[in-house]
């Protein structure tokens, strides 16, 4: 088994004096698509910041790919989506992904091709401020999509998109962790989603409550739906065993 | 100091300038307006149009580079997208001077387009040479740039910018020697002059306006006007700039 691409150790973060993660271990393969998953509030969002190395924290350790998370070193290697755009309304959707192409030196190539990833090309002229929520969510992906890191954080990508185009974007985050090695770890608070992934982290107030596959987390609760095992593990967090 | 990813950044803010067009046009033209007014004002007594025209001349430019600045750098920071820099291969540094490089752009043709006018068709005249005048002119954008990145430190949004900046501002103005000569003023006003940033910037016009000579006291204005500049800079770096957010 190779060295894990993330590393979280007894991780403690308040934000405004108060507790958000309250003492996460976390171990994450390369070349793994990983769920994280639970209600707003949870603390998801703050545990891929530590990830990512933009948040402040009061414990612990989280090593990303080896090195202390936010080292200059990781800044080629990680990419981060937000979960509100950041993509500059100003622009247009091309000059937006190829602003970022051209700090992480890639070419202008791979800013069409990341842009016909995520369904944009036919308004790739288009400045994003008049694009639709869902499709300046899209822009700030391939911006995050274009920089071929190692380490891909996403946080709810695919809030507000339809079906189809969810789907293919989750094969394609499916297709860079096999292909590419790319690890991913992805936010979500729809359960249906999660059930892509090759595992499941449930999180609540700040704690993993379980951290499985999706077959397991469907056994163990012994359902098939993973909202009801949402549920079921929400409401008897202890009769669960946890991995 | 300036490295590729700053460039690329100044680019992108040209770009997005280049956009909002309102802003750019407001950005460019607003001293030349306010040069105009003074000129129509004070039609009858060219002399007090000389000292006064000098010193809007000067020192208008910092206005438009303080608040135009602010909110965009405002915007980055509100929006994420400094975060999502940060992130990523960028450094601080190339947020700060790609900002500055971008916003000097158009602060030439500002201060080119308001020497020109004022000397050429206002009848300025100053005992000083105006290349001076307009090196001060630049000098004061880039100072107010700089102040108006500084001063996101008390803003936590675009609302409550819109409140700091008058409270700031005017102070500022009064302390800064523009009202009431630095020798004038009571010790406890002059200690706050001192730490006036802009304060420099005026004791730089009276000697433009009185001295056609470059003098030592012009020379160490300016100095120290751009020695406020690095170091508002600095502190912008570490505190509005940082990368580690509570």
């Amino acid at each position: 088994m190779s060295e894990s691409a993330v590393r979280i150790r007894d991780l403690v973060v308040y934000r405004g004096g108060a507790l958000v993660l309250d003492g996460i271990d976390l171990d994450v393969a390369p070349g793994t698509v990983t769920g994280l998953v639970g209600p707003s509030g949870s603390g998801k969002t703050t545990l891929l910041r530590c990830v990512v190395g933009v948040q402040k924290i009061k414990s612990g350790r989280v090593t990303v790919l080896g090195r202390p998370a936010g080292t200059a070193a990781l800044r080629h290697e990680v990419s981060y989506l937000t979960q509100s755009p950041t993509v500059y309304g100003d622009l247009t959707v091309e000059e937006n992904v190829r602003h970022f192409a051209a700090l992480y030196r890639r070419s202008k190539r791979d800013a069409a091709i990341v842009i016909e990833r995520v369904g944009l090309s036919p308004k790739s002229r288009q400045l994003v401020r008049k694009l639709s929520g869902g499709q300046q969510t899209r822009a700030n992906l391939a911006c995050a999509l274009v920089a071929a890191p190692r380490m891909l954080v996403l946080d709810e990508p695919t809030v507000g998109q339809d079906p189809l185009l969810r789907r293919e974007l989750w094969t394609h985050f499916h297709n860079i962790a096999r292909a590419e090695g790319t690890t991913i770890v992805v936010s979500s608070h729809v359960m249906d989603e999660a059930a892509r992934c090759d595992r499941i982290l449930l999180m609540r107030t700040g704690k993993i409550i379980a951290d499985d596959t999706p077959e397991m987390i469907r056994k163990e609760t012994q359902t098939d739906d993973l909202d009801e095992a949402f549920l079921r593990l929400i409401e008897a967090p202890v009769a669960v065993p946890q991995v | 100091m300036i490295s590729r990813n700053c460039l690329l950044i100044a680019n992108r803010v040209l770009r997005e300038l280049r956009r909002d067009y309102r802003t750019l046009f407001l950005f460019t033209m607003s001293p030349l307006f306010v040069m105009i007014l003074v000129a129509g004002m004070l039609v009858e007594t060219p002399r007090t149009f000389d000292r006064s025209g000098l010193l809007v001349m000067g020192l208008f430019p910092t206005a438009p580079g303080f608040l135009f600045a602010a909110f965009a750098i405002q915007r980055e920071r509100y929006r994420g997208s400094l975060e999502f820099l940060l992130s990523g291969p960028v450094t601080r540094l190339d947020v700060l001077v790609g900002y500055l490089l971008a916003f000097s752009v158009p602060a030439v043709a500002q201060v080119a387009l308001t020497v020109s006018v004022s000397y050429g068709l206002l009848g300025l005249d100053s005992a000083g040479p105006w290349w001076a005048a307009a090196l001060l002119a630049m000098l004061a954008c880039v100072l107010g740039v700089v102040l108006g990145m500084f001063a996101i430190n008390l803003a936590h949004n675009e609302l409550q910018l819109t409140k700091v900046l008058p409270t700031v501002a005017l102070p500022h103005l009064m302390v800064s020697g523009l009202f009431l000569p630095y020798e004038d003023m009571p010790g406890w006003m002059q200690a706050a002059a001192t730490i006036a940033p802009w304060r420099y910037a005026v004791g730089a016009v009276s000697e433009l306006h009185l001295h056609s000579s470059v003098t030592s006291e012009l020379v160490l204005n300016l100095s120290v006007t751009v020695g406020i500049v690095f170091a508002l800079s600095a502190v912008t770096v570490g505190t509005v700039l940082r990368r580690r957010t509570a």
